[in-house]
């Protein structure tokens, strides 16, 4: 079911009703949300709930099993059989026709060629998100920062609650787990900016990602265009990612605060980063984190000697590229952030802008601005090799941008497109101190005014709204 | 939970309020709406008869054609047309492309059922009727909702075209035009379109029953397409082509008519220069005078 579907707009009254209304205890309303979640992902394929369950019990009962001893090695094989599951899960669905295709190149390469089974599968909606939320829970109670859950119907509502389960955040046992075990009580506040931000993330995902899509499709789907046009493409293309998946992140955190629950934050204003360590606290944030405490710091992170250090960042880079799809171009775009990221590293510079820029000014200062067009600029280039479809459409299209057809008009030229974009832009930056723009309207004190601003984003939405895509992240 | 709920409500009444406004209005401006036709013959099919019949060149016709028009949508045009004004020549598109079963996968499947393609059908067809048509569900309900509770609109009717004069060299196409015309979404030549098959039957005997005339025409068609057509798809024209002749209906078949590109825009469409030559030989065997004489005559 997509957040931006009729059919959603139904679900969703209809599950707020049954669990405020109906459901008056705490495990009655666990039971209803694990059962709407089942509703919500079992309409794209309800063979694909299987899966979701077998991950969801095998952490469980690995969890109750690491509960009960303090053996070590009996600890550490637990752990394995979790981590086998759900990778093993994920790579089977994931990655086996890549590795398989890759084995066939290499032989073709040597001169031996060899035919290898492909196999005919769908990628079930959301894997990647759910098995690391899972992992996540195990890898927090093996190492004692989580207490095991004893509630089963908790565990499987946490494993599968339905706004954050096929596109993230990526959420950790230790923040949501435990709030499915404490009472909840209605907050009005809470659901009325949960509203808002469900709004905020509907107009950036209908309004301006799936209008961008469709420009494009032309530009990257077709060949002959100018330098100033690939470079235009590449630039909405960079828009339609960011809105599609951050506008999906703030529909399931608003969803999530209308039933009382409170997700992390996914993304905060990404493309005001001043250099792309800063990008990168600011992007995915879930993931981001996720690979930095269960992948980057066992590895050692930062400290050590240089080389490691450069091992490990390209290590959590890479990862992070091959977690989004199995090809090499993800692989690629991982690569190109490191090599961007890893000169910072060295000078000792990735932390020096932890704050949200020009925090305390209206404007950037000429300096913070260069670095936010520069990070901007490498930001674009690495989306080329994420969109593509192979390597050497992304370095025919690299290569198409740097022509002396740069310095032309673009051929393609969504105006309309372009001025919502700017649009954005400038209510991003109004709000960036903000989880979203729209909670600058807690400053208006007459509510005629608020209500009317919704009213137009409402009619932005319906009225702008371009055709309705799937949400990018799906595909991950 | 109470004072939400209430909040929550009282910022619905003001849209409630609007688009209940909106729908009265627009409803009842549908209603009244009627189409306005000059002529009592009529040309009528998709962008093929939209391209090659030029009315100022076939006496006291009109053009309604528009692009990926199928035999569902003819139907239910012709139906509304006649409720208004009385049609005595029916000049109908008959080619490969109008069997395919593509025809319809544009309507019925959401990756290619847009507001811009619904939208002709809506003030055709009820409500009920709708939901039993092979259309994308989800983009009626959009186009319905958007069409009629948004905005005042007089004009509803988008379903009536016009000949569309084509001055330009010969594109070569003939690749890309028939993925469009034959391969469906999986990749696969698309079926024959039992859907459209039956409704052009239901266009026939419509038209015997009203006693209209009807031309099925076939009209010209690029070498380089003509190859290409599914032999299934080619097998089923002829074998159409000759059950309607059959029931005494006039098919005009020349989709082997030229072979010169200087006649084409591109692989299934005429220019202006072959509409006006292609029009003039329909003329001919429709045993009218090929130029339109004087002004156009009204009718009822």
């Amino acid at each position: 079911m997509l957040f931006n579907s009729i059919d959603f707009a139904v679900f969703l009254p209809l599950v707020f009703a049954g669990y405020w209304f109906l459901c008056r205890s705490l495990r009655a309303r666990n039971i209803f949300l694990l059962a709407a979640s089942y509703v919500f992902y079992g309409w794209w394929d309800a063979r694909f709930l299987l899966l979701v369950a077998l991950s969801s019990f095998i952490d469980y009962g690995v969890g109750r099993a690491l509960g009960i001893t303090d053996h070590t090695p009996r600890r550490r094989a637990l752990l394995w059989v979790s981590i086998v599951a759900n990778l093993g899960m994920l790579g089977f669905f994931k990655y086996f026709n890549f590795f398989v295709g890759n084995i066939e190149h290499a032989f073709s390469f040597l001169g031996e060629p060899l035919t290898l089974h492909h196999l005919d599968i769908v990628l079930p909606v959301g894997i990647s998100f759910y098995t690391f939320q899972t992992m996540s829970y195990t890898i927090d109670v093996y190492r004692r920062k989580l207490a095991p859950e004893r509630d089963l119907v908790a565990f499987l509502a946490y494993v599968s609650f339905f706004p954050q389960l096929v596109a993230g955040p990526i959420e950790r046992a230790t923040n949501l787990l435990p709030q499915f075990a404490a009472p909840r009580s209605f907050d009005r506040a809470k659901a009325v900016d949960g509203l808002r931000q469900m709004l905020w993330g509907l107009f950036k995902k209908v309004v301006i990602a799936d209008n961008c899509a469709s420009f494009v499709s032309v530009v990257f789907d077709t060949q002959g265009h100018s330098g100033s046009t690939l470079l235009l493409g590449a630039v909405l293309f960079s828009f339609q990612i960011y809105c599609d998946f951050s506008g999906y992140s703030d529909i399931a955190i608003g969803c999530a605060r209308l039933f009382g629950f409170d997700l992390m934050r996914n993304f905060a204003t990404p493309y005001f980063a001043r250099d792309i360590a800063e990008f990168w606290r600011r992007w995915h944030i879930s993931l981001s984190t996720w690979f930095r405490d269960y992948v980057y710091i066992p590895l050692g992170g930062s400290r050590g000697s240089t080389w490691s250090m450069i091992r490990n960042t390209l290590v959590i880079f890479i990862v992070s590229g091959f977690w989004h799809g199995a090809n090499w171009t993800f692989i690629s775009w991982g690569a190109f952030h490191a090599i961007c990221f890893i000169p910072l590293l060295l000078a000792k510079r990735n932390r020096q802008h932890l704050e949200v820029v020009a925090a305390h000014t209206w404007l950037p200062s000429l300096r913070e601005f260069r670095g936010m067009v520069t990070t901007n600029l490498l930001v674009v280039l690495a989306w080329v090799f994420f969109r593509s479809a192979d390597m050497g459409s992304a370095l025919q299209y690299l290569g198409g941008i740097f022509s002396p057809s740069l310095f032309t008009v673009p051929t393609v030229r969504p105006l309309d497109v372009l001025l919502l974009i700017l649009g954005l832009v400038l209510a991003e930056w109004a709000g960036r101190r903000l989880q979203h723009p729209l909670q600058l309207l807690d400053r208006v004190p007459w509510r005629p005014v608020r209500w009317l601003v919704y009213y137009v984003f409402i009619a932005v939405v319906i009225g702008l709204g371009g055709k309705e895509q799937d949400f990018i992240y799906f595909q991950f | 939970m109470r004072s939400f709920l209430t909040i929550l409500m009282g910022f619905c009444v003001p849209p409630l309020i609007w688009c209940t406004a909106m729908a009265l209005w627009n409803v009842h401006a549908m209603r009244q709406e009627t189409v306005r036709l000059h002529t009592r013959t009529v040309a009528m099919g998709d962008s093929h008869i939209a391209s090659d019949i030029d009315p100022s060149v076939l006496a006291g016709s009109q053009n309604i054609s528009l692009a990926a028009e199928p035999y569902l949508l003819s139907w239910y045009k012709l139906n509304r047309i006649t409720t208004h004004y009385r049609i005595d020549t029916l000049i109908l598109g008959f080619s490969p492309n109008n069997l395919s079963d593509k025809d319809h996968e544009l309507f019925r499947d959401g990756a290619w059922a847009t507001e811009r393609l619904i939208v002709r059908i809506y003030p055709l067809v009820t409500f009920s009727e709708a939901l039993r048509l092979p259309l994308h569900r989800r983009t009626y309900l959009r186009t319905l909702f958007m069409r009629l509770c948004t905005w005042p609109r007089t004009a509803h009717a988008e379903y009536i075209g016009s000949f569309e004069r084509l001055k330009v060299p010969y594109h070569p196409d003939a690749a890309t035009a028939l993925k469009r015309h034959f391969v469906d979404k999986a990749g696969q030549v698309a079926p024959v379109s039992n859907v459209g098959i039956a409704y052009l039957d239901s266009i026939v005997l419509r038209c015997r029953r009203d006693s209209m005339v009807l031309y099925l025409v076939g009209t010209p068609l690029h070498p380089t397409y003509r190859r290409g057509i599914p032999p299934a798809l080619m097998a089923e024209y002829d074998a159409l082509k000759h059950k309607y002749v059959a029931w005494g209906v006039q098919v005009l078949d020349h989709i082997n008519l030229y072979n010169t590109d200087s006649l084409f825009a591109n692989s299934d469409h005429l220019n202006a220069a072959g509409a006006h030559s292609f029009t003039r030989l329909v003329s001919a065997e429709m045993g009218r005078p090929p130029i339109a004489p004087g002004p156009p005559r009204p009718v009822r």
